[in-house]
């Protein structure tokens, strides 16, 4: 099975720090998971500002893990909640959770390798 | 370089914290805008900010305003993060004083190619801030020795108006700079003969004004040898021991050689003035002639001189005698009210614009008469700086 991000690039991102990667993964586990929690609740109020405002937060972090397809998850969402309009916000919530979740999951696991 | 950044997402501002750390930076982490703004405004002097641009509180657009807005010595380099492409917030950013943006996610080698550019800019800018301030060190030294200078040479100018039963005078005399190449001189020899002169050095400046002191030393009136403004014995010449103008000004153009003045020489009108019986004895070396104000007209006077000081070694100078009457006005000036230019810098003030303001004035007392002609010529000008230096002086012979 493919890996959720580029392990080559994320490597040279961190400077092959196995321990800064960890500590960055763990905040990503517990920020990431926060940040999804955040968006669906912005969207069940529907508050199409606060969902657009979590989502770019989220967008940010996973950004520093080399994973285009939870980037693209983030900035669907982003858009959506900044068009004001949140008729479609659900299925990209749960894509965008679906590829998160992976990603943590896959970082979790890329790391305990060197645990 | 002090660097602070400015990132509310946590994993991004320790990457960033920690890359920069490796090039060897001090870095300073703040966790929004708002806690960007209190270290920045607490007096750290950091040299770059890389900000976020989305942040709550405080946004990135708002912490740079914010940074420009602080007077600060020293110049801060920003780097702004951003996802966004749009031209619009792009210009935003440089509008509000961004020096630069880096895309999120961050770049390593573009981030550090692009610090490498603020820190040239905070470098030259150090280097800029600190000759400016030797350049501010340097002028206030000039400007405090041409003060002092001005001071000195200001003290040679009559300390009073010479007011006799038979004679009133006034003047005024308005340097363009610091130091001027114009002078006057105003004294009463014997308790009879009036002594006055206007000199103009060509040029304006300190080499135009240290001729113009050294002039004005020589014209000195104490009768001593060097004087070549008495003699030591009574002359011929109606003028006690006043030498007739026309010597003073061929000793002058003696000691003023040609040639040895930079270039420099100067004008002079100076007039011996008997204040028992009104004759009135002058010489005009390259200097615009007088006017003799009688009423409400003016008198034409001998076109009597030569040629300006220090111009040629062998110069000749001729005197002209005019006999006041009593209530004539005398009036010697310099170029720098004539060829006063008007705002819309057209036309001069001129010759006749000088007399009307003169005879227009004709019972004002001569103190006030020279004020007016002076306000008359900043209203011309639309200024009271004026192109050139202006001299004047105003002499009432009141009869025997």
């Amino acid at each position: 099975m493919p890996r959720a991000f580029d392990e080559k690039e994320l490597m040279e991102r961190v400077d092959n720090d196995w321990d800064f990667l960890a500590e960055t993964v763990e905040m990503l586990a517990n920020d990431g998971r926060a940040l999804l929690a955040e968006i669906r609740r912005a969207a069940a109020s529907n508050d199409p500002d606060a969902v657009g405002r979590a989502a770019h937060t989220l967008k940010g972090m996973i950004s520093n893990f080399c994973s285009p397809t939870a980037h693209a998850g983030a900035l669907a969402v982003e858009q959506i909640g900044k068009s004001g309009d949140l008729a479609s916000v659900a299925p990209a919530v749960e894509t965008l959770e679906n590829s998160v979740n992976a990603l943590i999951d896959d970082l979790t696991g890329f790391v305990s390798t060197r645990a | 370089m002090r660097v602070l950044i400015a990132e509310d997402e946590r994993i991004t501002r320790m990457t960033l914290a920690r890359q920069l750390q490796a090039w060897g930076h001090d870095v300073t982490a703040a966790e929004d805008g708002q806690q960007a703004w209190e270290q920045f405004s607490g007096g750290v002097p950091f040299d770059i900010v890389i900000t976020d641009w989305e942040m709550p509180q405080v946004s990135g657009v708002e912490l740079v305003g914010r940074i420009r807005k602080t007077p600060r010595e020293l110049y801060t380099y920003i780097i702004m993060l951003t996802s966004r492409s749009d031209k619009a917030d792009i210009v935003n950013g440089i509008e509000a004083g961004a020096d630069d943006f880096v895309s999120k996610p961050f770049d390593r080698e573009e981030l550090r190619v692009r610090l490498l550019a603020g820190e040239r800019v905070v470098r030259l800018e150090r280097a800029l801030t600190l000759q400016n301030a030797e350049l501010r060190d340097a002028s206030e030294r000039i400007r405090s020795g041409l003060r002092a200078a001005a001071r000195v040479q200001q003290s040679m100018l009559p300390r009073q108006n010479i007011v006799t039963p038979h004679v009133g005078t006034a003047w005024k005399y308005v340097p363009t700079d610091e130091l001027a190449g114009d002078a006057i001189g105003l004294y009463l020899i014997d308790d009879r003969y009036l002594v006055a002169y206007v000199l103009d050095v060509s040029g304006h400046g300190v080499p135009a004004a240290l001729l113009s002191v050294s002039a004005m030393r020589s014209l000195e009136p104490d009768p001593a040898e060097m004087s070549i403004l008495r003699t030591m014995t009574q002359t011929d010449d109606h003028l006690g021991t006043v030498q007739r103008p026309a010597r003073v000004a061929l000793e002058l153009n003696r000691r003023f050689r040609a040639g040895e003045n930079d270039g420099r020489y100067l004008t002079m009108i100076l007039c011996v003035l008997d204040t028992f019986d009104g004759r009135l004895q002058m010489t005009c070396a390259g200097h615009p002639p007088p006017l003799l104000i009688r009423g409400t007209d003016s008198v034409t006077l001998p076109d009597a001189g030569g040629f300006p000081i220090a111009i040629m070694d062998v110069a000749e100078y001729e005197d002209g005698v005019t006999q006041l009457r009593a209530g004539d006005r005398l009036c010697l000036y310099s170029d720098g009210i004539i060829e006063q230019c008007d705002h819309a810098e057209d036309e001069q003030f001129g010759v006749e614009r000088l007399r009307q303001s003169l005879s227009t004035r004709n019972g004002m007392a001569a103190e006030q008469v020279v004020g007016a002609v002076v306000d008359d010529l900043a209203s011309w000008a639309g200024s009271e700086a004026f192109i050139d230096d202006v001299s004047l002086v105003v002499i009432e012979w009141r009869g025997r």
